[in-house]
This record gives structure tokens, C-alpha cells and sequence, in this order.
């Protein structure tokens, strides 16, 4: 056989969490790496892709975990040329493009090409290290890189290491008849007794204080039966725990749900994409939620019901609903509806750093298109969505 | 040229689907839509080869020998005049008009008249004459609940189409959001298909759903903190969980099946259920209803109500004045304790489905009568079989859905081979005693036909005397 039809080889083939798309020439191998458990099926890679090698599939029903061994994306490793346009523009992480291996984004090193560019920061002197926006984030973007006290893991470190402030403990002597309570109550307080003897009757010795593990709880002074002891705390000004919260720039997605938590007002996000999002909730059938299951931002949710006493005809809540502040327009949700014309995405702009080039602003074009969902499609088993004015 | 029929309602399970289209074509039926796949079958089962089309005999060797209508009808009418008490059982799977004729025979022949609830349901009958039924119709379910228990009930495949029609899928009036709306608890000790479907499971210990209730009615009353850390099985932190859903509810509701009905306790189940019911609607709205079994067991409970006072267990012997006492006057008691001296199995199937120590007295000792569209169990041991037209496919009528909520039937071919209708059988029967008894036939406990079957063998012989 010639040569000619043996180079290039295509393939395609699914390990685990990833799908790897294969070009191998001669000497080189080119490899397209879909991470699936990153994938949301946002459709951006198949929108931007200049070559038109990525479709959309089952992305509800992938998703959801429904339909095991598929991807909510395909890619056709013939058309595809691994100039990694999909992997910059991919705002979950999902995709690298490998050279021989090694990962390469020939798109940016040659042509240029430019890149997301969004805000996510924490204003350290504002944070105060809660626990809400790393709670709340819904891709686990949130590093909070503070020690571990003993309230969440038992062998945690000591509560009281946490406070930078000043504890002391007087233990008046003249009333302290050496009675042991306080010790056997707290582990800060030992007993150092003079043994009892037969010579000379009573109980003597002196109360041990470690500073180190005394909470300034206050049960030993008010267990004392003397009120021989006194206990007082001092915290410094301002005192905060140790460590640092950020945002991994990487998986941040910008959804600005820790924004929006912060009790601080710490937090500022600028999203990647400006844009509205619109539902008309009219037009879902409702008992479906495939929306609610995959938005990536948890941005979308089922209206509660309207309890009895204010219920009326026309006060039934509707069967969807969209927070648009913590939606991303990323379109996983346009891409997933089963119905036509509940959910709209418009994008207007989009952020970016770096060249703007001929092919970027074709691309951002393509992803400024407003789209709605379809009911019937042209091609059986792929996404097809439908371009509005 | 294929006709198509729609709005037909289905002649099998209490859930009364009214929604089937029928394609028939020269008195025969080719295709059925939105059936489930048992409701399917019925209506191909009615074209099939081999139906009966006459009443037949049993002769002294066993075989059968086709008879006419008129001799059919002597037969039955003179069992019934001459025994002293018969009893006339079933009608689970007939209309309201057969249900009611059957009521003015059993008058007249002063018979005990019974309906399959009592093997069923007739335990939710006891708790129900105890407590009550706080229930209501399917679509109060459908457009308002959104908390839905199934209880000891398995409707996956005991009601095929309940959860998709009523209980869990539709998308009601302020149930908008179907079944992502709604909570569904299963309780049960298997994990049926029912349960798949459920957002919270409880796997209550086989026959311990009393204790679960008490605990329930614990939390609802208040004292949450007395129940103990399992429960029939079942964790207390689950018990809570399930508790604060109910609390939490708009309208709850509870449906219950065999496996109350059917485990240790009876209607002593079935009654700390409405009990419980009670106690929701002091917190919430709280609705509770028996899966009855078939499209209208629900029938005769409402017609013998209106006839005779009593839905079941109706013992009519006296003649003057009708009594009932489950126990006492239910078939499988009379059976046992060789009470009866004549059967009618009627819409039922009492030999496949009576506990055989039961039927073993019934159908090899005393004279019986099968009235059936089709051969069963019953009929095989039968001395007459008498085959009738079958309701939703060859005659219409009324049924009462599981709700107690009428549904009008309707007839998609006619009768096969001109058979009658359990109302025209039922008519004839009455007639023709009234006949006899004129020419001076009497109740003498004595019959002609009936022998023992030569070739039964009993499960259980008789204890030598
Ligand atoms: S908006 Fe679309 S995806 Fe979301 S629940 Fe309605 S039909 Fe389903
Ligand atoms: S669910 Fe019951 S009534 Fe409905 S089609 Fe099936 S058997 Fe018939």
C-alpha cells in the first residue's frame, strides 16, 4: 500500500474521564484531549472551532450521567487541525492540544491569538477567611488556604490558636484551698499537690496553668468554689485567622457566585462575557430541569411554590427560572433544553487580552450570535440551535 | 376499513385509564394505543382463537359438553333456589348493571353476596368503618399534590400507568413542574421499581408498618425525641427526613396497598394510616386512598351500599333483612368452615386465587357455577361455565375508578358468538327463579348435577372418621 494512504492516521479513543482525538503523521503526533469531566456542554469549542470539527450531542443526558461512555462533545480527528483555538477559548479547562506529547498551543505561539481576560479577586484585607464563597462557588475555584481547626476535623488544630490575643489566669493563693475542681475539669489546669501525710494533715500544692491549650472559656473560675481564680483575654485589634483565601484563576469561571455571598464585599468578579440571558418560562413544559441539572454556574433554579394563603389563579410560580446575575452565557443550557424558545442567550462582547486578530473577531462574531433552542433538528443526534435577530 | 375508537376506558387495573384508542376492524381488535402493556393485552386477548362461545357442562368423566343459555340459566336458578346458602363471590372485573342484577338474585335466593375486596381491600373496609377516609378524587392528586407516599403499593407494575397518570409524572394545575415538583416516598421492604422511582425510600421490615407509623404519628405529634434510633428497620434520621418533607408539603397524600392490607395487622395497618392522615391535616392538607386492584372492585362496594347498606360480606340469608360481619359472612371464612353449599364465581377467578385449603371445599365438594368470559381455574372445576361479554371491549357500563369516581365504559366490538352480558345473564337468572319457585321448586339443600370430581385430588383429605 502507498504511503499516501497510511499518513496521516486517524482515531478516537475514550480512557476513563478523557477522549483523545489522534492525528499521527510520519513523525508527528498531534492529540486533542477532551477532559469530560470539565465538559459542560457550553458548545463554545464547536462554535469557535475553525474547521467546524466539534458537534454537540447528548449534553442533558451525558450530563446527568445517564449515557456513560459518550461526551457531550464529538470531534472529528480528520477535520480537526490541533491549532487549539477550542483549548484557549474553552472556559472550563476541558481541552489541551499535545504535540508529540507535550502540550502546545501553536495558535498563540505563531499567529497570536488572544486570551479570556477577567477579573477574580479577593481583597485580602477585607476577607475575613469564612467559609461562604468556598461553600458557594460551583466549580471549587475557591483556594482557602487556612489551617483546620478542631470544629471541622476532630484532630484539627486548637481553636484557640486561632484568636492573636492575650490570655491570663491569677490564681489568688490566699483562697485557693487546693480543692483540684478546676483541674478536673479542664486540661489547661493540673494540680501539683503536696503529698498528704499522716504528719501534718490537710490539702496543699499549687494550681499549673498551660496557656497553650486554656480557651478563656471561663468554667474554672466560675467552678471554683473560692472564686480563687480569675481569667481574662485580650484580643489584639483587628485579629483575623491565618492563611489566605483566593480564587484559581484557572478553574474560576467568573458565575460571581462568591461576589455575591461575600459578606465582606471582598470579592470582584468581571465576567469574560457580556450579554443578557432571558427565560420565558411560559414555554417550558416543566418536570424536565435538564437546565437546572447542568448549568455549570448553578445559576438556575425551580421557583418555589407559592404557599396556600397567597395562592390565587394567576399567582402560580412559574416552572423555571434564571438568577442572570450568576449566569456566565456560557449556553450549556440552550444547548440541553428539550423545548424551543424558553431560554435566550445574547452575547454583546467579550473579554479578552492580547492580539485580535482577523480569525478571533470572525470567531467572536460567531459566539455574539443569539440563539434559542430547536425542537426538531436537521441531523439526528446533534445539536442544533437556532439563530435569532 | 380500520375504525378508530377513542376515549375507551380499560378493563383492568383500578386505575381506570379512559384514554385508549382502539383500532378494530371486522369485530376485531388490531391495535391499542396509550395501554399499558397489561391493558393491551386484554383487548388482544378478546380476539383471540379459542374463546368460548357457549355455556357448557361438566359431564361424569370430566370433559365438557356444550349447553344452551336456557339450560345454563335452569341449572344456576335451581342451585340457587334448592341450596340453603349459597354464595355468589367476585365481580371485581364487571359493570355496575351486572353488579346490581347480581344483587337481586342474591335477594331472592337468599344468598351471602360478596366481592373480591374481601381478600383485598376489605381490611381498608374495617379500618375505614373505624376511622374514616380522609381521601379524595385522582385529580386533586394530579393538580395539587406534591407530596406523594406509596405505601406497601407497588404501582410500577401493580397499576402500570398510576404514576404517569395521577400520582407522580402529570404536570397539574399548580403542579406545574410535574414530577420535579413533587416528593415521592416509597415505603416498602423490596426495592421495587416503584421505589426507583421515589426520591426517598424506606425499607420498612415485612409486616412492622404499624411500629413505622406509631412513629411517624410520634413526630407528628410532637415527640420526635422519644423514638427509638431504628424503627422497623429504619433509621430514625430518615423517619425525621421524611417527617419534615410531610410538614413541609402543600398537600400530601398517601397511597396504600396489599402490603397493609395484606400483613400482620390488617385493617389495624390500614387505620393507624388514616390515623396518621388526621394528624398531617393539622399541619398540612393530608389525603390518603386504597389502590383498589381491579377497574371496578370499587363498583359493587358503591351499588351494594345503595342496596343492601353494606359494600361486601353481605349475608342476605335471612331474608328480610341483610347482615354483614367480615369473619363471619366473608367467603374464605364461610369456605373454611364449610358454611356454604353452592358457588357462583363471578368476574373472578377464586381458583386461582382463593388460598387452595379454601377452595378445595368449594369447588370439589358443592355445586358451582363459573360466569366468565374466558377459561380460568374456576372454570375447569366448575359444573357449569356460562362464558359472558367483556366489559370495555364487548359491552360498556358503568365502573368506578379507585377513587370511587365513575367512569363511563364503553364497547369497542360486539359480543363474541352473541354471548350475554353479566346484566342480561343476571336478569334471566332472577326470571327463571322466580319461575321455578312458582311451579313449587324449593330451597330442600338437595341439587341434581353436582358430583364430587372423580378425578381432584384433595390437598388435604379429610381426617378419617
Ligand atoms: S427551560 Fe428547557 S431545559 Fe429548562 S426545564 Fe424548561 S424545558 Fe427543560
Ligand atoms: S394502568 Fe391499569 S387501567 Fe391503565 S391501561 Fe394499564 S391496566 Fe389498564
Amino acid at each position: 500500500m502507498a504511503m499516501s494512504t497510511m499518513y496521516p492516521k486517524y482515531s478516537t479513543k475514550m480512557e476513563n474521564d478523557t477522549v483523545i482525538m489522534e492525528q499521527r503523521l510520519l513523525k508527528k503526533v498531534s492529540h486533542l484531549v477532551l477532559n469530560t469531566t470539565k465538559c459542560t456542554g457550553c458548545g463554545i469549542c464547536s462554535e469557535v472551532c475553525p474547521k467546524e470539527a466539534i458537534v454537540l450531542g447528548l449534553v442533558g443526558a451525558v450530563r446527568r450521567g445517564a449515557v456513560k461512555d459518550e461526551a457531550a462533545i464529538s470531534v472529528d480527528p480528520a477535520k480537526c487541525s490541533y491549532c487549539g483555538v477550542c483549548t484557549i477559548l474553552c472556559p472550563f479547562d476541558a481541552l489541551e492540544v499535545r504535540v508529540d506529547g507535550e502540550p502546545s498551543l501553536p495558535i498563540k505561539e505563531q499567529e497570536g491569538f488572544p486570551e479570556y481576560d477577567f477579573t477574580a479577586e479577593i481583597d485580602e484585607n477585607k476577607c475575613v477567611r469564612c467559609t461562604t464563597c468556598s461553600e458557594a462557588c460551583p466549580r471549587d475555584a475557591i483556594v482557602r488556604d487556612i489551617p483546620v481547626y478542631e470544629g471541622e476535623v476532630a484532630d484539627g488544630a486548637k481553636r484557640q490558636t486561632a484568636l492573636d490575643a492575650e490570655t491570663t489566669l491569677v490564681v489568688d493563693k490566699e483562697k485557693c484551698n487546693v480543692c483540684g475542681i478546676c483541674a478536673s475539669l479542664c486540661p489547661a489546669l493540673k494540680i501539683k499537690r503536696i503529698p498528704f501525710t499522716a504528719e501534718k494533715v490537710g490539702s496543699a500544692g499549687e494550681v499549673v496553668w498551660d496557656k497553650s491549650l486554656c480557651d478563656a472559656c471561663q468554667v474554672c473560675a466560675t467552678a471554683c468554689p473560692e472564686h480563687a481564680i480569675a481569667v481574662e483575654r485580650v484580643v489584639k485589634e483587628g485579629s483575623k485567622l491565618a492563611g489566605k483565601v483566593t480564587i484559581d484563576k484557572e478553574t474560576c469561571v467568573t458565575c460571581s457566585w462568591c461576589e455575591k455571598v461575600c459578606p465582606e464585599e471582598a470579592v470582584t468578579i468581571k465576567k469574560f462575557f457580556d450579554g443578557e440571558i432571558v427565560f420565558n418560562a411560559d414555554k417550558c413544559p416543566g418536570g424536565c430541569s435538564t437546565c437546572v441539572d447542568i448549568c455549570p454556574c448553578n445559576a438556575i433554579y425551580l421557583p418555589s411554590p407559592v404557599p396556600a394563603l397567597q395562592l390565587k389563579k394567576d399567582s402560580i410560580e412559574p416552572t423555571i427560572a434564571v438568577n442572570a446575575d450568576l449566569c456566565i452565557l456560557c449556553g450549556a443550557c440552550v444547548n440541553a433544553c428539550p423545548s424551543e424558545d424558553v431560554i435566550t442567550i445574547r452575547r454583546s462582547g467579550i473579554h479578552v487580552k492580547g492580539p485580535e486578530t482577523d480569525l478571533f473577531k470572525s470567531i467572536a462574531a460567531k459566539l455574539c450570535i443569539p440563539r434559542s433552542s430547536k425542537i426538531r433538528e436537521d441531523t439526528f443526534g446533534q445539536v442544533e440551535l437556532k439563530p435569532l435577530e | 376499513m380500520p375504525e378508530v375508537i377513542k376515549n375507551v376506558a380499560c378493563p383492568y387495573c383500578g386505575a381506570c385509564c379512559d384514554d385508549l384508542e382502539v383500532t378494530v376492524e371486522d369485530g376485531k381488535i388490531l391495535e391499542v394505543k396509550n395501554a399499558c402493556i397489561i391493558g393491551t393485552e386484554i383487548y388482544h386477548h378478546a380476539s383471540r382463537e379459542g374463546r368460548v362461545g357457549s355455556p357448557r357442562m361438566r359431564q361424569p368423566d370430566g370433559t365438557y359438553k356444550d349447553i344452551t343459555y336456557d339450560e345454563a340459566i335452569d341449572y344456576t336458578a335451581r342451585m340457587l333456589i334448592k341450596a340453603k346458602k349459597p354464595l355468589i363471590y367476585g365481580f371485581g372485573s364487571t359493570n355496575c348493571e351486572g353488579q346490581a342484577a347480581a344483587g337481586r338474585v342474591a335477594e331472592e335466593a337468599g344468598a351471602v353476596l360478596d366481592n373480591c375486596a374481601s381478600i383485598c381491600h376489605g381490611s381498608s373496609f374495617l379500618a375505614i368503618f373505624d376511622t374514616g377516609y380522609p381521601s379524595c378524587t385522582l385529580g386533586e392528586v394530579k393538580n395539587r399534590a406534591d407530596v406523594v407516599i406509596y405505601w406497601g403499593s407497588n404501582p410500577a407494575h401493580a397499576h402500570p400507568r398510576h404514576m404517569s397518570r395521577y400520582g407522580v409524572f402529570p404536570r397539574g394545575f399548580f403542579t406545574n413542574k410535574g414530577h420535579r415538583g413533587r416528593k415521592v416516598i416509597c415505603v416498602d421492604p423490596r426495592y421495587t421499581d416503584t421505589a426507583r422511582c421515589a426520591d426517598y425510600f424506606l425499607q420498612v421490615k415485612q409486616g412492622h408498618d404499624y411500629d413505622l407509623f406509631d412513629a411517624f404519628r410520634m413526630v407528628m405529634h410532637g415527640y420526635a425525641d422519644d423514638v427509638p434510633e431504628i424503627v422497623a428497620g429504619v433509621p430514625k434520621e430518615k423517619i425525621l427526613e421524611v417527617c419534615d418533607i410531610i410538614k413541609k408539603g402543600r398537600y400530601v397524600h398517601i397511597f396504600f396497598g396489599m402490603g397493609l392490607c395484606h400483613s400482620d395487622g390488617r385493617n389495624h395497618n390500614i387505620d393507624i394510616a388514616i390515623n396518621l392522615v388526621r394528624d398531617i391535616n393539622e399541619v398540612t392538607k393530608c389525603t390518603i386512598m386504597a389502590m383498589r386492584g381491579h377497574y371496578n372492585i370499587a363498583g359493587p362496594g358503591v351499588v351494594w351500599s345503595w342496596q343492601f347498606g353494606f359494600p361486601y360480606c353481605i349475608d342476605l340469608s335471612k331474608g328480610s333483612h341483610a347482615h354483614m360481619n367480615p369473619g363471619e359472612t366473608s367467603s374464605v371464612d364461610l369456605a373454611n368452615r364449610g358454611e356454604v353449599d353452592a358457588f357462583i364465581n363471578i368476574g373472578t377467578d377464586a381458583g386461582a386465587h382463593f388460598p387452595i385449603r379454601a377452595f378445595e371445599k368449594l369447588g370439589s365438594h358443592i355445586p358451582m357455577v363459573t360466569i366468565d368470559p374466558s377459561v380460568n381455574m374456576a372454570a375447569t372445576v366448575s359444573d357449569v361455565h356460562i362464558p359472558v361479554a367483556i366489559v370495555g371491549v364487548e359491552t360498556g357500563g358503568i365502573c368506578y375508578r379507585m377513587d370511587n369516581v365513575p367512569i363511563q365504559y364503553r364497547a369497542v366490538v360486539p359480543p363474541y358468538n352473541g354471548i350475554l352480558t353479566d346484566e342480561e345473564l343476571f336478569n334471566r337468572i332472577l326470571n327463571r327463579m322466580l319461575e321455578l319457585k312458582e311451579q313449587g321448586i324449593e330451597c330442600d339443600g338437595k341439587w341434581e348435577y353436582a358430583k364430587a370430581i372423580p378425578s381432584l385430588i384433595p390437598v388435604k383429605l379429610e381426617p378419617e372418621a
